[in-house]
């Protein structure tokens, strides 16, 4: 009896291993071997035109790297890229949170409407607001214009000082339901007492907002942050879509880099330790949110 | 300190009335209960008096000032919430500081206050802990540190003991009626559990479907309660109510069920009873006689629960119920017979509607 329920046991306590493999498998297949054969292409001075006659340099694609104004131009625009996309698309999905917490009329109609921007395509999106921000039929200079805060259309694309500030505007549209659909989902665990305890101890709506809801939002907004951040640092469609990196690099991230080192340069080698580098990165804060899951699981 | 006032207090939420012109004064000082069951409307009104609802009509004076339009940070009142609702991200010392810190205190000022609110609460230790390092017990108490903390007119306590365990509930219960004494803060206290409120009050309002039914001091209400509902609400175990009629006979009026059972009452009663439909009897008011003994209810048990002190039991007659607090031990068998009878001058006699009949 004993051993049958032995044999059961052991059996059960394999099987989930067994229920994983056919996945593991597969992530094996299409993710970790790529990214096993990007690490190694970062080594060699591969082209793309001839990609068999590529050599082993060692770390001299590293090298060259380190000492290229690109990448370390790349690296700003992508921390600025990421950190103002990240602060604008949480300050507008928290505006948005808040007014749908409070009990509106058709609040579901409000809610879907308000989430439609992240159903819209990034490639649509972004021909849509190429369009809005043309310089010379574009609805965002024509109302600039009239309203009198600029004097002559602005080519928005088209300007270094102005592309990053219209690829986060573009960014921050498209993400903000993101945001929205979590920290309202945040409110709502906020228990109503709390608000009521803090309007009877004498706190304002300011005071309310800053000591009860901001503090309930806390492990909700460390996950929320990461998210947006991680995905700015790996988007390459809109950018790509937009401005391509241009003018004069202003918009070019790292992935655009990476993607302009290796299909317009073709330099694949060159790209793949480019690549590397972001995917280190990406792996630092992939692993801050891996822990501060686990610390905010604990927490509950 | 303050007085607080209910005058004509209405509240609907659609068209669910919730309380109803509701009228109460509550002394400078005094601890009233508003007790009733489920759905009654108490917490309402205390959520009206705190400024967190607003009436439908009616007006409320606390220390005979209209507050009706001021928000709750105004009203001078302190309140103590079900679940506690403490701020879970500040510490022990960060709650009870909060009141005082939203009220432009100085830090060191308000590190004082929480120091003596902390020493008079037992919570000295705990000030550095968070809200989920503390057990419920501990949590209570920094609720109510909180409340007392800057001192204010008057305290509301919503279902305070409810999310305790027995044990810690009557602990509690003691302690806060001894730090009511202790500060002499006008208090009103809502609960559904009437031990609670005769154990804790200098006054109980008791509310049933949004109204009062009766208001006075636990004795008073306990020994005269205005109805039925009054009479099996307060008082635990609760009241038996035998369902009859009285008729004159020749050795005077006498009291008799549909199944057959019967007490004589004295003999100048017949002329105020002449409407009574049935009549209550508190278990602890029962003695138990001999067989054969004049106006004893003959019954026969059906349920026996020693309590260690006393014997309860549970005693029936064809429809009627009676239950009987007996006085020491004793070896009762279910299906026994056993002979009962009602303490002379301890009966409450009622009216086919409900209200009290004056014997």
């Amino acid at each position: 009896m004993r051993r049958v329920f032995a044999r059961r046991f052991r059996h059960l306590e394999l099987l989930p291993i067994w229920l994983l493999t056919p996945a593991a498998i597969v992530m094996s297949v299409i993710l970790i071997w790529p990214i096993a054969q990007g690490i190694l292409l970062g080594f060699f001075n591969t082209r793309i035109l001839n990609y068999n006659a590529g050599r082993y340099i060692g770390l001299a694609n590293y090298e060259v790297l380190l000492s290229d104004p690109f990448f370390w131009n790349s690296l700003k625009v992508t921390v600025y890229y990421g950190i103002a996309s990240m602060g604008c698309t949480y300050v507008l999905g928290l505006s948005f949170a808040l007014l749908l917490n409070r009990s509106l009329p058709l609040r579901g109609i409000v809610r879907t409407i308000f989430i439609l921007p992240w159903a819209v395509p990034e490639v649509v999106a972004v021909l849509i607001f190429i369009w809005m921000l043309d310089a010379q039929y574009g609805v965002v200079n024509y109302f600039l214009v009239e309203a009198g805060f600029l004097d002559a259309p602005a080519a928005w694309l088209a300007q270094a000082d102005l592309a990053m500030p219209a690829l986060v505007l573009i960014t921050s549209w498209h993400q903000f339901p993101l945001a929205l659909l979590i920290l309202l989902a945040g409110l709502q665990t906020i228990p109503r007492e709390e608000y009521e305890a803090a309007m009877v101890d004498g706190a304002g709506a300011f005071s309310r907002f800053i000591h009860v809801t901001l503090p309930g939002l806390r492990s909700v907004n460390v996950i929320l942050i990461l998210i947006l951040i991680l995905n700015s640092f790996r988007r390459v469609t809109m950018i790509y879509a937009m401005t391509g990196g241009g003018p004069a690099r202003a918009t070019e991230t790292l992935s655009i880099l990476t993607y302009n080192t290796a299909f317009t340069y073709q330099k694949i080698g060159y790209a793949a330790a480019i690549g590397t580098v972001l995917l280190l990165i990406l792996l630092m804060f992939s692993l801050v949110y891996f822990f501060t899951i686990i610390h905010v699981r604990r927490d509950a | 300190m303050a007085s607080v006032e209910f005058m004509e207090i209405a509240k609907s939420f659609g068209q669910v009335e919730a309380v109803n012109d509701i009228s109460i004064a509550i002394e400078d000082g005094e601890f009233a209960v508003l007790v009733g069951p489920s759905g009654c409307g108490k917490s309402t009104l205390l959520r009206i008096l705190a400024g967190l609802e607003r009436a439908t009509s009616g007006s409320i004076r606390v220390g005979g000032k209209v507050v009706d339009d001021l928000p709750p940070k105004d009203r001078d009142v302190a309140m103590v919430f079900q679940n506690y609702a403490l701020y879970p991200q500040k510490t022990v010392a960060g709650n009870m500081g909060f009141p005082l810190q939203m009220r432009g205190a100085s830090r060191s000022e308000t590190e004082r206050k929480v120091q003596e609110t902390a020493r008079i609460l037992g919570l000295e230790d705990l000030l550095k802990r968070y809200p989920k390092q503390l057990s419920g017990g501990q949590r209570q108490r920094v609720a109510m540190g909180r409340a007392i903390i800057r001192n204010p007119s008057v305290f509301l306590f919503d279902e305070p003991l409810s999310n305790l365990d027995a044990k810690l509930r009557v602990r509690m219960r003691a302690e806060i009626k001894e730090l009511q004494q202790r500060l002499g803060t006008t208090t009103v206290y809502v609960t559904h559990d009437q031990i609670e409120a005769i154990t804790m009050s200098d006054k109980i309002v008791v509310m049933r479907s949004g109204r009062v039914e009766q208001v006075g001091s636990p004795l008073d209400i306990f020994d005269s309660p205005v109805n039925r509902f009054v009479a099996g609400f307060i008082g635990s175990p609760a009241m038996n109510f035998l369902e009859g009629r009285i008729v004159p006979t020749d050795d005077g009026p006498e009291f008799r069920t549909g199944s057959g059972l019967n007490c004589k009452l004295p003999e100048d009663s017949l002329r105020h009873l002449g409407q009574c439909a049935s009549i209550g009897i508190r278990p602890e008011h029962v003695d138990l006689v001999e067989e054969g003994a004049d106006d004893a209810f003959g019954l026969r048990i059906s349920v026996v629960e020693p309590t260690g002190a006393d014997t309860m039991i549970i005693a029936r007659s064809g429809d009627d119920e009676l239950s009987a607090l007996i006085k020491g031990r004793h070896a009762f068998v279910p299906g026994d017979s056993i002979h009962l009878k009602p303490l002379p001058g301890m009966l409450h006699f009622f009216a086919a509607d409900g209200t009290a009949v004056q014997p």
